[in-house]
């Protein structure tokens, strides 16, 4: 549970549409399998840099300071972001947007 | 020192004809300027003598001029160092991964506020381990989705663009999908399927783990003990669609008959059409013919001619008829594969009189690690051989336009042509071919050989089909290799460069007063390029600093 930030369905579902969109006949299920996973990894850890890279370091802290807190309620980071002036929707489109571009570009494959 | 007061031009130094290395790199706005700085020196020889300075008009401006240039100068050092220090920081935080599309810039955060990357990555895998925001970040990222698959914006994400294309499958299956269709071995028994052997030409792989594992080269390897003729047999004996594509790629006058000339759609459809006895027979002679290659490891590089199977319609078993080989465009990058050439005398070293690529990659060990049965062809050649078939136009490297593409050998010879072509013809300066030739030759006339399947000379070119001598047409040799005679004494080294080419010292000319000798500055090129500021603004490690301040009488 604790290796992905993104639940890891969501990510496989768009991973495997970019893998239909540029078809790798030369590989074998092995390489498809592993650039699968590598490409699932890639983009969780993308989109958690972006995030959390768009904030400042003091707000860095404070969520920090709630996420050390123990707290789980989602309205609570919801919240946090808005008044950090994030706009996470805005944020993980970019990310995914990019993401793809560079896969279909040949950079991840 | 030239004598500024009557400067000569000397005509073996012209103005206008190359330069050395030595030649100066600037030209000083007037000529006579060094006539000039006598005079500035001698008066600040004079200033110094009375206490006192006094410059004349002209000698003013030079000075202006040369402190604005000197505080230009301070400038851009400064700016050199902040962009050095700044390129430090950045690749010792590690922030920006080559594969990372973010960038500072894109983050609204301030730069003096950025967090560190230690606590960004602390900070996401606490956020790894808590509920409520994996709660909101997944429901984001799925609204984003969904939003992706509302819009139907996947067709931003086409390669194709071509939507009248039928032959891709609207409804894409994923990999879990497509592998419950076939099931395990018992289940392919019941819709028809065979595992490894079945219906003509039918091959399925029990590790099937993704929609395009056919004609796998690792498992048919395994199946073949890593021989790339039997896997070539085998896998035609297994999967008609890659018989023909055999065939259709065999050298012409290899062919069978009735198969010359036919395009890979065409074999299949001549192939499934045939009794069983002539389809045994034909397959009884490709077998031989294949038997009869000789193979070589080469390295594949630029795009190339390929085809995959795939499922016609995803949502259907995996039958025969619901199979195609499809034709695309791989773009290779030092790839591994294996050639299978034939020659006229049936040697390894006879005249090539074709050949055929496989993409079987093998390790630095020699064991095989995966490929494709597949025959690769280089762009522009053998086009005509995939009319007809469905095709898939995968990724070229973008900016670059498919270009003829050969496969070269691992160990090329020092003077292997970058972009070959059809008619080039290796080049064998000290005949060292020739002489590899009979050396090859003598040992199989010494043991008998000739059976042994061997990688060849690495420097014979598959396209060198006129100028390779046969052995039957090898008439000894006599090689014009020069060897080091270590018996004499090595010459001395003699003064090549002529009096009128040596600018090691000043001897006048017209123009000789204007130019400053260069500075061959390797260190300042360096600082240069690391804060990317044109060397023709960077300081010159003092050079033009040390120049101004001593006009300035500073240092």
């Amino acid at each position: 549970m604790d290796e992905y930030l993104i639940d890891r369905e969501i990510l496989e579902q768009f991973v495997d549409e970019l893998m239909k969109q540029k078809p790798l006949p030369a590989s074998t299920a092995e390489e498809l399998n592993t650039l699968r996973e590598k490409n699932i990894k890639a983009l969780d850890d993308q989109i958690a840099k972006a995030v959390f890279g768009s904030l400042t370091a003091p707000q860095l802290e404070e969520i920090n300071k709630i996420l050390d807190s123990g707290e789980e309620k989602p309205e609570v980071f919801q919240e946090f972001f808005q008044n950090a002036g994030v706009d996470l929707q805005k944020i993980t489109s970019e990310t995914m947007t990019k993401f793809s571009e560079q896969f279909l570009g040949g950079q991840n494959a | 020192m030239p004598n500024p007061e009557a400067p000569e031009f000397n005509s073996s130094t012209t103005s206008s004809g190359e330069f050395t290395s030595e030649t100066p790199r600037y030209i000083n706005e007037e000529r006579g300027e060094k006539a000039n700085n006598t005079v500035i020196n001698e008066k600040k020889a004079e200033n110094a003598a009375t206490g006192e300075r006094q410059y004349t008009k002209a000698e003013q401006a030079r000075i202006d001029e040369l402190v604005s240039r000197y505080q230009e100068l301070i400038g851009i050092s400064q700016r050199m160092k902040e962009n050095i220090a700044a390129k430090e920081q950045a690749s010792a935080g590690g922030e920006q991964s080559p594969e990372d599309p973010t960038t500072p810039e894109d983050n609204p955060a301030s730069s003096e506020q950025q967090p560190s990357p230690e606590n960004l990555q602390s900070t996401i895998e606490k956020a790894k381990k808590n509920r409520g925001l994996k709660g909101v970040l997944i429901a984001t990222v799925s609204l984003v989705l969904a939003g992706i698959i509302a819009a139907g914006t996947w067709a931003m994400f086409h390669l194709n663009g071509d939507k009248n294309k039928t032959n891709l499958p609207d409804q894409p299956i994923s990999t879990e999908a497509f592998d419950a269709t076939l099931g395990g071995g018992e289940n392919q028994e019941a819709k028809g399927i065979y595992d490894g052997y079945g219906e003509k030409g039918m091959w399925l792989s029990e590790n099937k783990g993704g929609t395009y594992d056919f004609a796998s080269a690792k498992e048919t390897a395994e199946a073949c003990d890593d021989d790339e003729c039997e896997m070539m047999k085998y896998t035609s004996r297994n999967q008609v669609e890659s018989y023909a594509d055999y065939i259709a790629n065999l050298p012409e006058e290899l062919q069978p008959e009735g198969f010359k000339g036919l395009t890979i759609l065409e074999a299949e459809k001549k192939l499934e059409s045939l009794p069983d006895e002539e389809y045994d027979a034909i397959k009884q002679q490709f077998d031989g013919i294949i038997d009869g290659a000789f193979t070589r490891d080469v390295t594949l590089d630029g795009d190339y001619h390929n085809s995959y199977m795939r499922l016609i319609d995803p949502s259907k078993p995996a039958t025969h008829d619901n199979m195609e080989l499809v034709e695309c465009t791989t773009h290779e990058s030092g790839t591994r594969a294996v050639e299978l050439y034939w020659t006229d005398d049936g040697t390894a070293y006879g005249k090539v009189i074709g050949t055929m690529t496989v993409k079987i990659t093998r390790d630095d060990n020699g064991n095989i690690i995966g490929g494709c049965m597949q025959v690769v062809n280089p762009v522009g050649t053998h086009s005509n051989i995939y009319t007809g078939m469905s095709t898939v136009t995968d990724n070229p490297t973008p900016g670059n336009p498919t270009t003829p593409s050969n496969p070269t050998p691992d160990n090329p010879t020092p003077d292997k042509p970058d972009t070959p072509t059809e008619t080039i013809k290796p080049k064998d300066p000290n005949n060292l071919i020739r002489i590899d030739e009979q050396i090859q030759e003598d040992i199989a006339e010494d043991i008998g050989t000739d059976e042994v399947r061997v990688t060849p000379n690495p420097g014979v070119s598959d396209n060198d089909i006129t100028d390779r001598p046969s052995s039957d047409d090898y008439q000894g040799t006599s090689p014009d290799i020069v060897q080091n005679d270590d018996s004499r004494e090595a010459e001395p080294v003699q003064d090549q460069v002529s009096p009128e080419n040596n600018y090691s010292e000043d001897r006048g000319g017209a123009n000789a007063d204007e130019y400053a000798p260069v500075q061959d500055d390797q260190a300042t090129q360096d600082a240069a390029d690391a804060a990317e500021i044109p060397v023709d603004e960077a300081p010159t490690g003092g050079t033009e600093l040390n120049d101004i301040l001593g006009e300035l009488g500073i240092n």
